[in-house]
């Protein structure tokens, strides 16, 4: 049976045809994966369906109803509901609380054989109701705990646990696993195997095609808006997905040349770095790694383990409780990114629109950020516009940046495009050490294909990277040397040339703690 | 020690139009909105109710006309800073100046220096007996003879805190606040929660409004509020909305306005640099405040989620 069908729909912002004329058909208790790039339409689909967004033109049915939905409360009352790649939660609410946000329990009070509603909430009797619930999932869950204390994979129970309160029948998976280690996946492919057991409809929005073919009955590709093709998964593979989505063959993995780089000298060390976030609390604690020449020291773990707060450190963005830094033999602690950048280290921040770029001012001026008070550029205090000009253009050309105007801002750039800028300008300043963090994050199968190839590039020009990133694969095909960040300490590290995933994935999960294998 | 319970009696009476506008104002910077016009709403209110007050004679009626205004001035800032979504610093500035330049040309239309309605505020607007209570030794004097909203003020503390974490609307209020998109995600009309968190501030405003111009002076001339609604301001911020520790420096800065009246009553012709006190008392505050805050952050000039 056909539980959801849409005909023709189409979705516009501006001239920008974001769906165009999609048809797409869930059965009722399948769980059908739909795939594209970064960009490819697949949210907009999604939210028209959850009632985020209006369809320009087209008709949603749902179980051969035509429905219009308003909000998110239209949605939800037909039996569709979505757990979005940002959670929807609230942080200083429990558990309970933030399930039945919205269809709060009142106390009662009951006088005889009538019943007086009171105006405020029965916290005891939500958590109650909430942790029945949770307890019939066996999702391990207490109902009074405070969201913001919980673990990622935890808090995407608890959207789960709101959608399941809501009684849906239908349930939307936007890029579920991205923020989750690999044995949280597993636990989560077993929940939607529940669902779907137990009758639900299950539509997985992602771009990481072995959880496909793993998972999925059927699979949609979506490319530029359109829908490419439509498989069943048991008769498709990984290649066909991948070709149908980029629309040529693509290197799913680049070509690594693995050496031994233990007689080369350390350049970089951290001894013993220590400090706190906002809260007082110990983020980043006691960590120690080193630095080879030439090598690439991968940094792996869930988010929240404390690497953006390793990478503030190392960045000079936030200072150290304790422990050093030192970067061919001279003491770096707490010094300022304008220093660090001195001294010939580069960074690719985590966030490129919050401290990579500033979208509003010219693709030139970002192209020489953090770099314009060099003689190239700048005389006497003052920027030489010629200058920067052909700074900027030979970088375009050289990083293959495509930009519709040069002289235009950086907020009219793709994700994937704004990286490169970000890219060709660290590389530009020859550093001896690069600090990578997320480089890929957002960007398109192609532009990773593209930004790991220039990685390993400047690791032949024997620089070294440390790069830090939570996507698992991106390490394991980059890194010599893999440590793994656990509650803001490194506990364990591999060999890169042949650690298996299920090994990090332990201890990515805090299991199977060994010494760190530290030489100094 | 009469002196030092006339200062604390004369606290509760200063303590109690801040703290209207502390508790009012709080609502909305739970949603996440700074209401800057907290004291062009209590002027408005003090305003209109002592003008209506002086034309009908009725104090219920001038009461009931403060709180329709209120009404309308909370529709028109959220229609502004939430509907219209224009920056609404600038929106509550509009309003704070728009209540002094309607007051004072009012005043000249009608050819007066102030709108005096003394005639009309009877013994018990003024100040209610609490009877027994008010023969305690010490606290009898103290908390004995102030106005009814004086005393109300207090209890809000407790009903404001209720309705903040106990209540739908209040947990609604601090989701909206916190996290938007969790509220957009579930269908919370984000909008409807800023206009009524924002008008109930208007209400609240009135209410001290019409307290310190009926209840306390019987009189209004344009700067009667004299900054309440920035020193509630600053009491919100220092006490990070929460009802209670907002409500604690709110006293703090009704404590501080009695020293500096009391203090220059006694003093003479400095006087007049005494009545700095509560202004100095709120710079010291809100530094104190900032440097501790500062100071636990090991962050470098910007702040990360």
């Amino acid at each position: 049976m056909e539980i959801i069908k849409t005909i023709g729909l189409t979705k516009k912002f501006g001239d920008f045809i974001a769906n165009d004329n999609i048809d797409l058909i869930v059965e009722k208790g399948e769980i059908k994966a739909i795939v594209g790039e970064n960009g490819a339409g697949k949210s907009t689909l999604m939210n028209m369906l959850y009632g985020l967004l209006k369809p320009t033109a087209g008709e949603i049915f749902i179980r051969g109803e035509n429905v219009h939905f308003d909000s998110p409360n239209d949605a939800i009352n037909k039996g569709i509901g979505m757990v979005h790649q940002h959670f929807k939660l609230v942080p200083s609410l429990t558990i309970s609380e933030n399930v039945m946000l919205g269809i709060e329990i009142d106390k009662k009070i009951i006088v005889g054989k009538h019943s007086f509603s009171m105006p405020s909430i029965d916290h005891k009797r939500e958590s109650k109701v909430v942790q029945a619930l949770i307890d019939r999932f066996q999702f391990g869950l207490n109902a009074t705990d405070v969201v913001k204390n919980l673990s990622i994979g935890a808090k995407q129970k608890v959207e789960i646990l709101k959608m399941l309160y809501r009684n849906v029948e239908i349930v939307i998976f936007d890029e579920p696993t991205a923020v989750l280690t690999p044995q949280e996946i597993e636990a989560f492919f077993k929940t939607m195997r529940e669902l779907k057991q137990q009758g639900k409809s299950i539509i997985l929005i992602t771009h990481k095609l072995q959880e496909v073919m793993e998972v999925s009955d059927s699979v949609t590709v979506i490319k530029q808006g359109k829908i490419i093709g439509n498989r069943i998964t048991k008769d498709t593979s990984n290649k066909e997905l991948a070709r149908m989505m980029i629309g040529r063959e693509v290197l799913l993995r680049v070509e690594k040349h693995y050496q031994d780089y233990s007689e080369k000298p350390i350049i970089y060390e951290v001894n013993n770095l220590s400090t706190k976030n906002h809260e007082g609390i110990n983020v980043v604690n006691g960590i120690n790694f080193f630095l080879r020449e030439g090598e690439i020291l991968g940094i792996a773990g869930v988010e929240g383990n404390g690497q953006t707060e390793l990478l503030d450190l190392l960045t000079g963005l936030l200072k150290s409780t304790s422990g050093t830094v030192r970067f061919l033999g001279k003491d770096i602690t707490n010094e300022w990114p304008d220093t660090l950048r001195l001294e010939k280290i580069a960074f690719i921040p985590e966030d490129r629109y919050e401290q990579g770029l500033c979208t509003d001012m010219s693709i030139g001026e970002n192209i020489i950020a953090g770099y314009h008070g060099n003689l190239d550029v700048c005389k006497n205090g003052i920027l030489i516009s010629k200058k920067i000009a052909e700074k900027r253009n030979r970088l375009i050309k050289n990083y293959d940046i495509r930009v519709s105007d040069c002289e235009g801002k950086v907020s009219s750039l793709s994700g994937g495009n704004a990286q490169k800028i970000i890219i060709s300008r660290e590389f530009d300043a020859d550093p001896l050490l690069l600090i990578a963090a997320q480089p890929t994050r957002g960007v398109d199968i192609g532009a990773i294909e593209f930004i790991h190839q220039s990685l390993l590039n400047i690791q032949k020009n024997g620089k070294s990277i440390l790069l830090i990133s939570s996507e698992l694969s991106e390490i394991m095909s980059l890194a010599d040397r893999i440590a793994v960040i656990y509650k803001g300490q490194i506990i364990g590290e591999v060999s890169g040339k042949d650690a298996s995933r299920e090994e990090i994935g332990y201890l990515m999960a805090g299991i199977l703690e060994r010494s760190h294998e530290n030489e100094s | 020690m009469d002196f030092i319970i006339k200062i604390l009696s004369d606290s509760l009476y200063f303590t109690g139009p801040i703290l209207l506008c502390t508790l009012g104002g709080l609502f909305a910077y739970k949603a996440n909105m700074i209401n800057i016009g907290l004291e062009g709403m209590m002027l408005f209110g003090g305003f209109i109710s002592t003008l209506v007050l002086f034309f009908t004679h009725s104090w219920i009626i001038a009461f009931i006309s403060a709180l329709i205004l209120a009404i309308l001035l909370g529709m028109l800032f959220s229609y502004f800073g939430v509907t219209k979504k224009a920056n609404f610093i600038i929106t509550g500035f509009a309003i704070n100046l728009l209540a002094i330049a309607i007051g004072k040309y009012t005043l000249a239309a009608l050819g007066r220096i102030d709108i005096n309605v003394i005639a009309d505020v009877t013994r018990s607007m003024a100040s209610i007996d609490l009877g027994i209570i008010g023969e305690i030794p010490i606290i009898g004097p103290i908390i004995n003879n102030q106005s009814f909203l004086t005393y109300l003020s207090f209890v809000l503390i407790f009903v404001v805190q209720f309705i903040l974490f106990k209540t739908r609307f209040g947990t609604y209020v601090r989701v909206v606040g916190e996290s938007e998109e969790a509220a957009r995600s579930i269908g919370i009309s984000i909008s409807k929660i800023k206009y009524f968190a924002i008008i109930i501030g208007a209400l609240l405003c009135a209410f001290a409004g019409y307290n310190v111009a009926v209840n306390q002076l019987a009189s209004y001339t344009p700067d009667i509020t004299a900054g309440t609604g920035f020193i509630a301001i600053a009491a919100i911020y220092c006490g990070q909305g929460n009802p209670k520790n907002s409500s604690l420096y709110a006293i703090l800065f009704g404590i501080s306005r009695s020293l500096a009246v009391n203090l220059s009553l006694r003093i003479g012709v400095i006087a007049g640099l005494l009545e700095m006190i509560p202004y100095i008392m709120i710079i010291i505050v809100l530094t104190v405040v900032g440097i501790i805050r500062k100071r636990k952050t090991l962050y470098r000039g910007f702040l990360h989620e």
